[in-house]
């Protein structure tokens, strides 16, 4: 170095200002002056200023808000200034995490424009979150449907409010007891519920729908259709199971009448011809495979076409009512009585052989016997014609039919009131 | 008689509509400082420098108060408060108040204040000035949490500082 005068070297000039390059330049500078700097006036509370600095710089570079600079001055204020800026925008970032969206920054240059820009887009999408979760949760808490989702591990996440009005529980019941819906199954239905829930943390467990009874919280008792099917996150994740319990009680109801209408006689409730074929097969093949007797018994009730022209259908439909009630009376509880058509009856009599068909036959002949219906043009009286055959091995439900059939051909042609079995002339009686 | 002439009251503020019609109700902060910094002058010459600290903090804690009841009576909730107290500071040009910490349940503090109406833009004097303010932000604190607080300014313009940092401690 050369003074301004001459260009002569001035080595302690030199020295000192190599030594504060050194200290704002170095990566490690040493924590008090060199001995031969040692006296130089004013320079150790500058040297402790720059080292200072140096921490408080490093700190701060760090992201340590919490440290502190004892330098006064405008250096250090400077530092301090932007100390606080950073504070402050850490506290108005808690208070945005808060959900203070009103926070807004203007001490940090484009720094606030880019954080006021973020607060603005993050204050909106959460606002259009909230918005679609609103629409969201209004759809699904208005349901009728008491509707779920489960976890992987079978823990609700969610339930519906109407379960509330379909079980009496709330929402948060189910949840807080991931079991509580399997003890309201009703316990016919429960394995085949619990064999289908076992499957609830599988990904690839196949669309589910089965009905099955739930009891609410007072005991009363109702139908569910019951549909849930595997949830997946948009990224594939399995996420558990969504269900929906539909309360169908009623449409349970009807089918049930329906089922009932469609198998029963609607002037006498007696099954109708078809329901029962169907059963008579049923109880012919369950004898067959026992070895058990079976008798088949015909009824018609005798002159009925006279009873209708005479006394009109509303009295025939009367005397047909109490001949079945006849019937009801002398048949056991297990035999299958049906209406054929008309004045045209048919009991299936289980484990029942001939002789002992032919005492049922005359209780009921009988019974029919007794009727007197009192009528404008003076009592009804009403005698039914029966034929009775026993099931033979190996024969089919027609022919134990056709035979029964014939036997009651003969009872007509034999003077009607009376009973005739098929292949047994000594059986007739009147 | 009354046994004082100046107690506070925001009548003594007087109408302003009324009284300066023309003029309105603001004056340059170079007046307000000029009111300040003589009566300092005058307080500091006659009772020494502690004690005219003392008066302007004692001083700066009355307004704090009477600011908080005519102002913030009805706020309950201490973010709201914040944000209020931050508007109507600056609403008023009195600085530009800001959080740094917040710990409500420690009732612990640290705030600072920008273009301080009292010291900002004053030379580096070495020590901080803002002692006005130290007894604004405790009665402030005091009347918002019902608890005492020490409030000390730690940087000050005065001091170099670029903002005034104040600590806030319950007692």
């Amino acid at each position: 170095m050369s003074d301004a005068a001459g260009g002569r070297e001035q080595p302690e000039v030199r020295r000192l200002l190599e030594f504060l390059l050194e200290a704002l330049q170095a990566v490690e500078v040493r924590p008090d002056l060199p001995e031969d700097l040692a006296q130089v006036p004013g320079l150790a509370p500058l040297y402790a200023l720059v080292l200072d600095m140096r921490r408080f710089l490093l700190g701060l570079s760090q992201g340590d808000l919490q440290q502190k600079l004892e330098h006064k001055g405008y250096l250090p204020g400077v530092l301090k200034t932007f100390q606080s800026n950073l504070s402050h925008l850490t506290w108005q970032t808690q208070m945005v995490a808060e959900g203070d969206f009103s926070q807004r920054v203007d001490f940090l240059g484009e720094f606030s424009q880019a954080f006021n820009s973020m607060i603005l887009r993050l204050r909106d999408s959460i606002e259009a979150l909230r918005e679609s979760e609103l629409k969201f949760r209004t759809v699904a808490d208005f349901t009728n449907d008491w509707e779920y989702w489960v976890d992987k591990n079978g823990r609700f996440l969610w339930v519906s409010p109407a379960c509330v009005r379909l079980t009496g529980y709330k929402p948060e019941d189910f949840v807080a007891d991931p079991l509580l819906l399997h003890t309201l199954v009703h316990p016919e239905d429960r394995a085949q519920f619990q064999a289908h829930f076992a499957d609830i943390g599988r990904s690839d467990a196949p669309h589910c729908d089965m009905d099955f009874r739930v009891q609410d919280r007072s005991g009363h008792q109702f139908w569910v259709q019951h549909t849930c099917h595997p949830v997946f996150a948009p990224d594939g994740a399995h996420l558990g199971r969504r269900g929906c319990n539909r309360d169908i009680t009623a449409r349970k109801e009807l089918e049930e009448e329906l089922k009932r209408r469609a198998a029963t006689d609607f002037l006498t409730g007696v099954s109708n011809r078809r329901n029962f074929m169907h059963r008579a097969q049923e109880e012919l093949l369950r004898s067959q495979r026992y070895g058990h007797s079976l008798a088949l018994l015909m009824l018609d009730i005798d002159t009925f076409k006279s009873i209708n022209d005479t006394h009109g259908h509303a009295m025939g439909d009367a005397v047909i009512k109490a001949v079945v009630a006849a019937c009801h009376q002398n048949l056991r509880q297990v035999d299958i009585l049906g209406r054929l058509g008309g004045e045209e009856f048919v009991a299936l009599l289980p484990q029942t052989d001939q002789a002992g068909a032919l005492a049922i036959c005359e209780r009921v002949r009988q019974a029919v016997g007794g009727i007197n219906i009192p009528a404008k043009e003076g009592m009804i009286s009403v005698t039914a014609s029966l034929g009775l055959a026993e099931l033979r091995r190996g024969e089919s439900l027609d022919a134990l039919m056709r035979r029964a059939d014939t036997a009651l051909y003969r009872a007509k042609g034999g003077g009607r009131n009376r009973t005739c079995a098929d292949d047994a002339s000594e059986d007739e009686t009147a | 008689m009354p046994d004082r002439n100046y107690k506070f009251s925001w009548n003594l503020i007087g109408d302003l509509k009324l009284g300066r019609p023309n003029l309105g109700s603001s004056m340059r902060v170079e007046v307000y400082r000029l009111m300040q910094f003589t009566l300092r002058d005058i307080l500091e010459a006659q009772f020494g420098t502690q004690k005219t600290d003392e008066v302007f903090h004692s001083a700066g804690k009355l307004a704090g108060m009477e600011f908080y009841k005519a102002f913030f009576g009805h706020i309950t909730e201490f973010n709201e408060f914040v944000k209020v107290l931050q508007e109507t500071l600056r609403e008023l040009g009195i600085g530009i108040l800001r959080v740094e910490q917040a710990d409500r349940v420690k009732g612990s503090f640290v705030l600072t204040v920008s273009e301080d109406l009292d010291c900002s833009g004053l030379p580096e004097l070495g020590y901080g000035v803002c002692v006005y303010d130290e007894g604004f932000i405790a009665g402030l604190l005091e009347s918002f949490t019902g608890a005492r607080y020490k409030v000390k300014e730690v940087d000050c313009w005065c001091t170099g500082g670029r903002t005034c940092k104040f600590t806030a401690e319950t007692e």
